[in-house]
């Protein structure tokens, strides 16, 4: 396990250069810090909870923390390895628009069905509200996350239907501004 | 199970971090608090931020109070977080004199620390200093200003950055409020060795028992050659590299092996020492064996190319280019601009050239663009073609149209020249005090005057003295405009030469807005004007040993065998081969010995290549011949040569060789050459000749000026003459000497009749001071002083005109006085804030390195000692004493200062020694402050006492004798001026300490976190006792006594153990009898 994580083989390097957008040169610099902050070669959900940990002192991220590892890993193994890492942060670092938004749906999509539920977003909703605890300030009309979701359906279940397909909410995310520029927020930094 | 209680916990945490969040947002939440918690809090990123947010809420006046304790944290509290460096970045960019404090306390803390490169504190130190003067000293508008620099390769920031996007759906506020805190932990950069050496400090800790951590340099060296022995791994490692990097500037070597070769070392290599060749190198000359030396700089060949290419972009005569072309230029470019303006280089040249032992000069001239830069990143000069770029003439136009420049560069531009302004400064003066140990006793004092009276050349300059001249509300800074020469006094005949200087200056007169006309002013002429400031090193002394030997010789043999160099090159390599970095520009195969041999030959052909004024330096040479295989006159007087070729200079470099050629030849055959060194002739030649206007004068101050060094440097040839010449030696000697002292009162002068008028004038208000009230055994009082000096004072006129007097201190560790004078003063703002009526002086000093700084004098105050010489003195001599059995007291003093003891003067005096006396009593018991001898107390003239020196305290005393067991010295002498044990002053005293004692109790944990936060790690002697220190501190405190029983505690067991204690008058025996010091 060891021999085989210390080194990206040249296969994968080829396969990920394909499918990110990095180059070969960023993905031997990110693999060598993944390595070098999780030196098992992947993330546990653990790993992940303590990480969220060290940026929300103030609030739980456990729920967050947790919701977002299944996006993560894809074949549900428990684990992250350094692939499944470097393909998530290419598409929402270097990805467009339309590519940003299907991984977030996918975060809301708890089932994985391809609806995102009333339940869900407010699943997923409360353990944001949790993660930040009382760090934002934030207006009346969003002030828990009941009130945030019923927001965020108006904009978005166009049809009223009580679900969100991935149509609507890739229309409702562009028509709010406010959404389009959190996503767009850390362009360029990775 | 276990997931229950993991749950558990977690939720518990959760509920200690609201109570803490609640806690630093409270409007009750100090600085102080926020400091503590910083360390506390290192462990969690989050909560480390958010401190660190709250921190940049305090005014900066605070802030910068607590710099030693935030660099301290930084250095020695390992975390993953990255907001406290953050936060000193943003700080700097701010606040200048916050930038320069930080800048300071940093390397000094790196010299301490560069006896264990691996450690945490040494990598951090490293960085951010590497850090802070990039920005602080460069000029070009770096992508760090534009946009935001790229994230490393950190995990948990890229993860967190991912989810914020997938969550900003859900709320998309928190992303933005989520970004900085990942844009700053996205900034670390991990190093793959980190090895905490500890235990290499704590042993070294132990060892020091001098005081003042001591420079010592025997000791320090012998110790540390222990520490390095035993970290031998760790040293081979880091600082004997490959010693095939010689080979790095062979001019074989083609540019691609070369940029192979570095780009692997930094890949092998994560560490990076250019710094400590900076800052550490006073550290490397002293303690570390030439054998480790050599490698060492290798080393820096190595590695610092990436970091100094960046240097070069950003040297201050870029300033005209840069408008035009871009930041990004290649090293080529950059090598071709640098030949191009020559001027720069021999400033270069001249600044680092003798003095590389000093750890701030080198690092200063890194801030001027090093020249190692040159030698390493661009071998292609060595094939011949480039170095044919002419380049002597290439001077910059005079003008520079600002109109392209813009605003933030110009007030980058402005910030920067006062960061070099300032930090040369700092370092003229060390060097004059270094160059006065160097001279003779008798005439330091004239030396002392004409080095200061050099420095007034480049007077006015953009510089002020922070912490001791803090700026006005309005950021506006001071500017010091001349040094009063003829005013400084030598303090002391040690080997250390700490002397006293007078500067005036002007309130708020300058500040960094680039609309103002100064400043335009400046910026136009700013390409030209600047690197040659407070340069006192043309005229280098001659002991600066055989590193300057070693340094030059490889320059003058690889000259010499390249045929086809034309004189620029030659001066470049000059200026290069200054440096440190020069061994590696020996040809290997010349032994240094053989070096050495040749030195003479080369330095007289390379001379005569380029000397126009050939004879003049063969004068100089023959002059000086008589030491010349040994030390490198010849050397010397050649750089001086080159350094001055610029028509600007001309006219000085001729004097200059002038005298050096009129200079006494003292050759071993002659007995009978008459010395004929009359400066007070050619003096008053000069100014009777002309009325001269005041620039001219000051050429002629100049001039005598340099007379005076060269005869300090005659003088120290002298002292190492061979023995049996010593009758004819002493003889010349004490000739040069008298002639020295003769015009020791003149620097500065502008007429004759000032000069005999002020000293009578003197004489006059000395006798009529404080109202009829005679007082003249004290000297001259302040503001008769300032008024005199106001008089004389070309800007005297000036309504913010200002005098300041500082005592530079050069080769002592001040770190700890500084310590001593922060506690000092975080207990003054407690009583303020307790509305205890004591008081204290704040003392304020300046640390500019890990062995200099300056220190605020109390203007008027005088030493108790001194006040009981010459009190007694006079009154053995009036009739009043008798000489045998009595030394005048306190209170005849007291009497004699402030009048009738039933008289309103007289009581406010008292009631003023009683409120002082109090303070420094508890501030002595907590402080453990030692030895309190009469030469370290001192009587202002509002009667309060002063304490003085605090080079014992807390946990170290002088010697082991086992005086001064007393919680604080309270002698009966003290308690007869306060009017015996049942007067009303007496009281008044014994309530005030208890009043005093019970408020600091109050706010115990403040002042030992302060003691615990520092003591992490730390050489001073003070903290010997490690983390016992503040444990000792605490106990000090009698935190288990009850409140309402401290009084009693007070009084009985501080004030009654202390009164009269036999210890205390047995220490000031003790002193009187060894020390000659008044009891």
């Amino acid at each position: 396990m060891g021999a085989k994580t210390s080194k990206l083989s040249k296969d994968d390097l080829t396969s990920l250069k394909q499918s990110t957008y990095f180059d070969r040169r960023e993905i031997q610099q990110w693999h060598k810090g993944f390595l070098r902050d999780c030196p098992q070669g992947h993330l546990t959900r653990d790993d992940f909870v303590k990480i969220y940990k060290q940026f929300f002192p103030f609030g739980s991220p456990d729920d967050f923390a947790n919701h977002l590892f299944s996006v993560f890993d894809k074949d549900d193994n428990g684990f992250i390895d350094f692939k499944e890492f470097i393909t998530v942060l290419s598409t929402t670092s270097r990805g467009t628009l339309e590519e940003k938004l299907v991984w977030a749906f996918q975060l809301y999509d708890l089932n994985h069905d391809g609806y995102i539920t009333y339940d869900e977003m407010l699943t997923v909703v409360s353990s944001v509200y949790k993660m930040m605890g009382s760090m934002v300030k934030l207006n009346d009309d969003e002030a828990t996350p009941q009130l945030r979701v019923d927001k965020i359906f108006s904009l978005m279940d166009k049809d009223q239907d009580g679900y969100i397909t991935l149509d609507e909410f890739r229309e409702g995310s562009r028509v709010d501004p406010s959404i389009i520029s959190a996503l767009n927020l850390y362009e360029g930094l990775v | 199970m276990s997931k229950e209680n993991a749950k558990k916990s977690s939720s518990l945490t959760l509920l200690e971090n609201e109570k803490l969040l609640q806690r630093i947002d409270s409007p009750n939440f100090t600085l102080y608090n926020c400091i503590e918690l910083l360390c506390r809090c290192s462990n969690n990123i989050g909560i480390h931020y958010y401190l660190c947010q709250r921190l940049l809420t305090f005014p900066h006046a605070e802030l910068q109070f607590y710099i030693p304790q935030l660099v301290q944290i930084l250095l020695t509290i390992e975390t993953e977080s990255m907001a406290l460096e953050d936060l000193i970045m943003k700080l700097k960019n701010e606040n200048p004199h916050f930038a320069l404090l930080t800048f300071w306390q940093l390397q000094a803390l790196l010299t301490d620390l560069s006896t264990d490169p691996a450690s945490y504190g040494f990598q951090v130190a490293r960085r951010v200093l590497n850090n802070l003067q990039a920005s602080l000293f460069n000029t070009t508008i770096t992508e760090d200003d534009v946009k935001p620099t790229k994230m490393h390769e950190n995990i948990a920031p890229a993860l967190v950055s991912v989810s914020m996007m997938m969550s900003s759906i859900a709320i998309p506020q928190l992303s933005e409020m989520t970004k900085p805190l990942v844009e700053s932990q996205g900034k670390r950069q991990k190093s793959y060795v980190f090895k905490v050496a500890r235990n290499a400090i704590k042993d070294f800790t132990r060892n020091i028992t001098l005081k003042n951590t001591g420079r010592n340099r025997s000791s320090s060296s012998e110790h540390s050659t222990r520490t390095r022995t035993k970290n031998k791994t760790q040293t081979e490692n880091t600082f004997i590299r490959p010693s095939s990097s010689v080979d790095i500037v062979d001019s074989t070597m083609t540019k691609e092996d070369m940029a192979f070769k570095k780009h692997k070392d930094t890949e092998e290599h994560s560490l990076d020492f250019d710094m400590i060749d900076d800052v550490g190198s006073q550290v490397f000359e002293d303690r570390i064996s030439s054998s480790i030396k050599m490698p060492k700089r290798k080393s820096k060949m190595l590695d610092n190319s990436f970091v100094h290419r960046t240097y070069d972009e950003r040297s201050i005569t870029d300033i005209t280019k840069s408008v035009q072309h871009n930041p990004n230029f290649d090293a080529l470019t950059s090598h071709e601009e640098i030949n191009e303006s020559p001027l720069q280089n021999y400033d270069q040249f001249t600044n680092s050239m003798p003095d590389l032992h000093r750890p701030t000069r080198t690092s200063t001239s890194f801030s001027q663009r090093r020249p190692i830069t040159r030698t390493n990143t661009q071998p292609t000069r060595h094939n011949g073609s480039n170095s044919m770029r002419p380049s002597i003439n290439g001077r910059s136009p005079s003008l520079l149209d600002i109109s392209k420049i813009s605003t933030t560069k110009k007030i980058k531009l402005l910030k920067s020249n006062y960061f070099r302004c300032e930090t040369q400064f700092a370092i003229a003066l060390e060097s004059i005090s270094q160059r006065l140990a160097q001279v003779p006793t008798e005439a330091r004092l004239s030396s002392l005057r004409a080095e200061l009276s050099l420095m007034n050349r480049d007077l006015p300059a953009e510089v002020d003295i922070p912490t001791l001249l803090p700026p006005n509300k309005k950021g506006k800074l001071h500017k010091l405009v001349v040094i009063t020469a003829n005013e400084a006094q030598v303090l002391n005949s040690a080997e250390k030469v700490p002397y006293l200087l007078f500067i005036e200056y002007l309130r708020d007169e300058f500040d960094f807005d680039p609309t103002t006309d100064e400043n335009e002013n400046f910026l136009k002429h700013g390409a030209n004007k600047g690197n040659l400031l407070f340069d006192l090193n043309y005229l280098s002394n001659k002991n600066s040993s055989k590193d300057d030997l070693i340094t030059l010789v490889p320059t003058f043999n690889e000259s010499n065998g390249r045929t086809g160099s034309n004189l620029s090159y030659v001066v470049s390599d000059l200026d290069n081969d200054n440096d440190d970095t020069s061994i590696l520009r020996t040809p290997s195969d010349v032994s240094l010995a053989e070096s050495i041999s040749s030195t003479n030959n080369n330095n007289n052909n390379n001379n005569t290549n380029y000397d126009n004024n050939n004879n003049n330096n063969n004068n100089g040479n023959n002059t000086f011949s008589m030491n010349a295989s040994k030390e490198m006159d010849l050397g010397d007087m050649s750089m001086i040569r080159v350094k001055n070729q610029t028509d600007a200079e001309a006219f000085r470099t001729s004097v200059v060789l002038k005298s050096a050629a009129k200079v006494p030849i003292i050759p071993r055959d002659s007995q009978d050459r008459n010395p004929a060194l009359k400066f007070s002739n050619n003096f008053d030649a000069l100014i009777t000749n002309k009325r001269s206007t005041s620039k001219e004068f000051h050429t002629q101050t100049d001039e005598l000026a340099d007379q005076m060094r060269i005869s300090a440097l005659m003088l120290n040839q002298l002292e190492n003459s061979p023995q049996e010449y010593s009758a004819t030696t002493n003889q010349i000697r004490d000739e040069i000497i008298a002639s020295m002292k003769e015009v020791q009162d003149k620097f500065g002068y502008n007429d004759l009749e000032a000069i005999h008028g002020a000293a009578g004038e003197r004489k006059l208000k000395n006798d009529l001071l404080t109202g009829g009230i005679d007082t003249s055994y004290l000297g001259e009082d302040w503001n008769t002083k300032k008024e005199r000096i106001r008089k004389t004072s070309e800007y005297g006129h000036l309504e913010n005109w200002d005098l300041c007097s500082v005592i530079a201190k050069s080769g002592d560790d001040l770190r700890q006085e500084a310590f001593a004078c922060q506690m000092i003063q975080a207990m003054a703002q407690i009583w303020a804030k307790e509305k205890v009526n004591v008081w204290v002086k704040k003392m304020k000093i300046l640390i500019t390195s890990a062995t200099t700084g300056l220190v605020e004098t109390i203007t008027n105050a005088v030493s108790v000692h001194s006040i009981k010489k010459s009190l007694t003195k006079k009154m053995v001599s009036d009739g009043e004493l008798d000489e045998k059995t009595g030394i005048a007291t306190l209170k005849d003093h007291y009497v004699r200062a402030f009048g009738d003891p039933n008289g309103f003067k007289f009581k406010r005096a008292q009631d003023n020694f009683a409120s002082s006396l109090a303070a420094y009593s508890v501030i002595c018991y907590l402080l453990q402050v030692k030895d309190r001898h009469n030469g370290n107390i001192m009587i202002d003239n509002e009667g309060h006492v002063v304490h003085i020196d605090f080079g014992f305290m807390l946990s170290n005393s002088p010697g082991s004798v086992g005086f001064e067991a007393a919680p604080f010295k309270l002698t009966y002498e003290y308690v007869e001026l306060l009017g015996g044990v049942e007067g009303a002053p007496y009281k008044k005293f014994v309530n005030s300490t208890k009043a005093a004692y019970r408020a600091l109790r109050k706010y115990s944990d403040q002042i030992v976190s302060m003691c615990e936060i520092m003591q992490k790690d730390n050489m001073q002697p003070c903290f010997q006792a490690g983390e016992q220190t503040s444990v000792q501190l605490e106990q000090r405190f009698y935190l288990h006594i009850p409140d309402e029983e401290i009084d009693d505690f007070a009084e009985n067991f501080l004030i009654g153990k202390s009164l009269g204690s036999i210890y205390t008058r047995g220490y000031d025996q003790f002193q009187l009898l060894t020390q000659g010091i008044y009891s």
